[in-house]
């Protein structure tokens, strides 16, 4: 009896262990969206639609972006996204949020064979070098999307590929220029000290008047700095001042091209008199009190100040004219653009997001072609996707503007942004949406557009390269310490890093790339 | 005489280290709390305060409003989380540890158990190969067993209780097997109760693990209905940082709404502040249940 009761015991325990353990598992193809959506896939009406088609099992689609959610957006994607896509395409699609730092974790699934799309960004060979993304053929676009390439007009493909494959479909449509290529700054302080934007053509008029600026508003931060990634009008603006040239410049890997030449040299950016002459010019700007240290150490404060309208100039992007929400949190606040010099805008992409596929998904990628299409299917769609629910998240009055009854976020503005469907918020006067629009006007493309630099074979070298970088040069470039006293020792431990490795490996990428597209 | 002034001495010393300490332990969390009371123009003006001059409830307000509902939903699953996670963890860890106490005779593998707890935590196979065991072979995907399932050992724990199993005297479990106990009564009703000092140690280790932890939701959640406190707080701050790094996002023509640097504060409040009451209570059996095999006897 005793024996009998230790055996049932035991064979009671065991089953519980194994039942905690495989419990857990979930069939891979059933979700509890899948499961809602066949029973809301059994009970749909949509008129005129094919019966057969009514009972044919929803693809199911997993897509996975960067960003924070609201209980409203949650919402959303759940329901009136999902749904809307269920009806019109019988893509049964769950919609997933990552932080955005989640790189590693959405590599970590692509790696994994997981099938998913994501949203991608102009830096995707990464991805597409390590087999990660699905090939998406020509001629497959050509026939599921007649919307989005209408919608991207002039704009092709060539900046998607990587070894003649497309890894990536580019969304979007506007300025792609003017990165900066100016200064934005707070039209409404220049009007109270009598300066006009379009009268500051020099860098000495552009340093008076941060003085003027400096003197009228003791406590505010003249000049934000440039940001992190190299956005930067001293670089890419004034360097036109310095020496002369239209010059494209990628930091990380201590290079530039200048554009004006028909050639495909490139140059080594840390041993250049662009770099000294901006270094000198960042130095002097914090010298005089224009821009502070601390947007080296905290860059958030620079960006905090501006947002909160302590800040009269920053680094300029195309959209910055048309953007509502800074308006509307700074009272009288207007904005407008100094640009310095004759120098012509430069095209260097001609997107700046999209979605990819993962290579494990390869086999949808017709459904996730037709979705991506549909997205840019009408402006009704469009409105559905940036806004929400007409009449429960935003509406529209007697003149077409929008009023937005909720601050929710749904597909970001700036992903999706088309010049063929965007509706200008009506706080913003039409000269700046013209400014805006002709953002492009006369502006070249770059010799370095289309071209991805694959960085495996100096991948170590590169590594080391954005340490010293960080450690030694950014400093010196950002006028936090003396060019003279600094710069001989930095630029030996960029050598030392494989800065010459790095800029031949690059010299050599872009020379094979150029002779084929020129 | 001399000794008494060295040992007065050397408390003093002690003292004034420990008090060092604590304070540089405090000063960050009373940071943490004052600010997200301040105002956060005050903040974007003049920075961080040790004592703001205006208190104001708005960041509260503003975090509770924009995410309630997902705050509300996050507790909830953090705390069956916590809870399940525990029962489950304690129960596995318990087995496990009594299991290794054995002697040779009783159990020849006993070495062997403690020998592979060990390696496990000197040898890795990585996250890739752990991603695809857990998500592919156990389906540890977006649902509530991926956010403790993988965690049910802790060796370090294992090993606090298997040291208060083996103190646990000899000449008792003889005894009670004498009187005709069981291998299960033995355990149940001996070695548990003699080492519960231990036992809630490592209860409130592992409450304090899953409660603080992130990383499993964060490669192995995607549903936001199952996102735990630590998820989104972990999900504000990264967006932060990475949006401010200046990467390839600051492309995109419109700044990303980045949350009030008094939101960031209020939402680590609001996720320290629970585990923070409930440690006091439990303080002492820290410090037993650590020090439980340091003393014969």
């Amino acid at each position: 009896m005793k024996k009998m009761k230790k055996r049932m015991i035991a064979l009671l325990l065991g089953t519980v262990l194994l039942l905690c353990l495989f419990t857990g598992c979930a069939s891979k193809n059933q979700t509890p969206q899948t499961e809602q959506s066949a029973q809301t896939n059994e009970h749909a009406k949509t008129d005129g639609a094919d019966l057969a088609e009514k009972e044919e099992t929803p693809v199911a689609l997993r897509l996975v972006m960067f960003g924070d959610l609201s209980p409203r957006r949650e919402e959303y994607f759940k329901t009136d996204f999902h749904d809307a896509v269920l009806r019109d395409l019988n893509i049964d699609l769950t919609v997933e949020f990552l932080p955005w730092s989640s790189k590693d974790v959405l590599q970590t699934m692509l790696i994994t064979g997981e099938k998913i799309a994501v949203n991608n960004t102009v830096a995707f060979t990464d991805w597409a070098q390590k087999g990660l993304c699905a090939e998406i053929p020509m001629d497959l676009i050509e026939e599921n999307c007649p919307n989005l390439l209408a919608m991207r007009g002039q704009y092709g493909f060539s900046g998607c590929t990587f070894n003649d494959n497309i890894y990536i479909i580019p969304f979007g449509n506007k300025a792609y220029s003017g990165t900066g290529e100016f200064y934005t700054v707070r039209e409404d302080i220049l009007d109270e000290i009598g300066i006009k934007a379009s009268d500051i053509t020099t860098i000495d008029q552009l340093l008076e008047c941060f003085e003027a600026v400096k003197n009228a508003y003791p406590g505010m931060r003249v000049y934000m700095g440039g940001d992190a990634g190299g956005t930067d009008p001293t670089n890419t603006l004034l360097g036109h001042e310095f020496i002369g040239q239209v010059t494209t410049t990628s930091r990380k890997n201590g290079v530039y091209v200048n554009e004006q030449e028909d050639n495909d040299i490139v140059y080594n950016y840390y041993e250049s008199e662009l770099f000294k002459k901006c270094s000198q010019f960042n130095a002097l700007l914090i010298e005089k009190g224009y821009a502070l240290p601390d947007h080296f150490t905290d860059p958030g404060q620079g960006l905090a100040d501006w947002n909160a309208g302590n800040c009269f100039a920053r680094y300029g992007v195309a959209g910055q004219i048309i953007e509502a929400s800074f308006i509307s949190a700074i009272p009288n606040a207007k904005i407008t653009r100094i640009k310095i010099g004759d120098r012509p805008g430069v095209i260097d992409r001609d997107y700046d997001w999209g979605m990819s596929i993962s290579a494990a998904d390869a086999e949808h990628v017709e459904d996730w072609l037709r979705l991506f299409d549909w997205m840019y299917k009408d402006q009704q769609t469009y409105d559905f996707l940036i806004y929400g629910v007409e009449g429960k998240d935003y509406e529209r009055d007697a003149n077409g503007n929008i009023q937005k009854l909720s601050t929710d976020v749904f597909w970001e503005d700036w992903f999706l942004m088309a010049k063929c469907y965007m509706t200008y918020d009506p706080s913003i006067s039409q000269d700046k949406i013209d400014m805006y629009e002709h953002t492009d006007d006369g502006a070249i493309m770059s010799k370095l557009a289309g071209f991805a630099f694959d960085s495996a074979p100096v991948s170590t070298e590169m590594d080391m390269l954005a340490a010293a970088i960080s450690e030694y040069m950014e400093p010196i470039y950002r006028g936090i310490v003396d060019y003279d006293e600094n710069y001989d020792n930095a630029i030996a431990e960029l050598k030392k890093a494989g800065l010459d490795t790095i800029i031949a490996e690059y010299q050599a990428q872009f020379s094979e790339f150029y002779h084929e597209n020129h | 005489m001399k000794q008494s002034h060295s040992l007065h001495r050397e408390n003093i010393a002690a003292c004034i280290l420990v008090g060092i300490a604590a304070f540089l332990c405090f000063f960050p969390l009373w940071v943490i709390v004052v600010n997200s009371f301040n105002s956060e123009t005050n903040v974007t003006l003049n920075g961080f305060s040790i004592f703001p001059k205006v208190l104001t409830l708005d960041s509260f307000k503003y975090v509770l409003n924009n995410k309630k509902t997902l705050l509300l939903r996050a507790f909830g699953v953090s705390t069956v989380t916590v809870v399940a996670g525990t029962i489950f963890t304690t129960f596995v860890t318990i087995c496990y540890a009594y299991t290794a106490a054995q002697d040779k005779q009783t159990v020849p593998f006993a070495n062997t158990l403690s020998f592979i707890a060990w390696f496990a935590t000197v040898f890795s196979g990585g996250v890739i190969p752990w991603y695809i065991l857990t998500t592919q072979y156990y389906g540890l995907k977006n649902n509530l067993f991926a956010l403790f399932v993988p965690y049910a050992i802790n060796v370090f724990n294992m090993y606090i209780v298997r040291s208060s199993f083996r103190s646990t005297p000899r000449a008792l479990i003889e005894s009670a097997k004498l009187d005709g106990a069981s291998e299960l009564r033995v355990f149940l009703s001996i070695a548990i109760p003699l080492s519960k000092v231990s036992i809630v140690t490592i209860i409130m280790f592992t409450a304090l693990t899953y409660w603080n932890d992130f990383f499993l939701s964060l490669y192995l959640i995607t549903d936001s209905a199952l996102f735990p406190v630590q998820k989104i707080l972990y999900s504000m701050m990264s967006n932060i940082t990475f949006l401010l790094s200046g990467s390839e996002a600051t492309s995109a023509m419109a700044d990303i709404e980045l949350p009030a640097n008094t939101a960031r504060m209020v939402m680590t409040v609001l996720t320290v502040i629970p585990i923070a009451f409930v440690f006091p209570f439990v303080q002492k059996y820290f410090v037993k249940g650590i020090t439980i095999g340091a003393i014969k006897g």
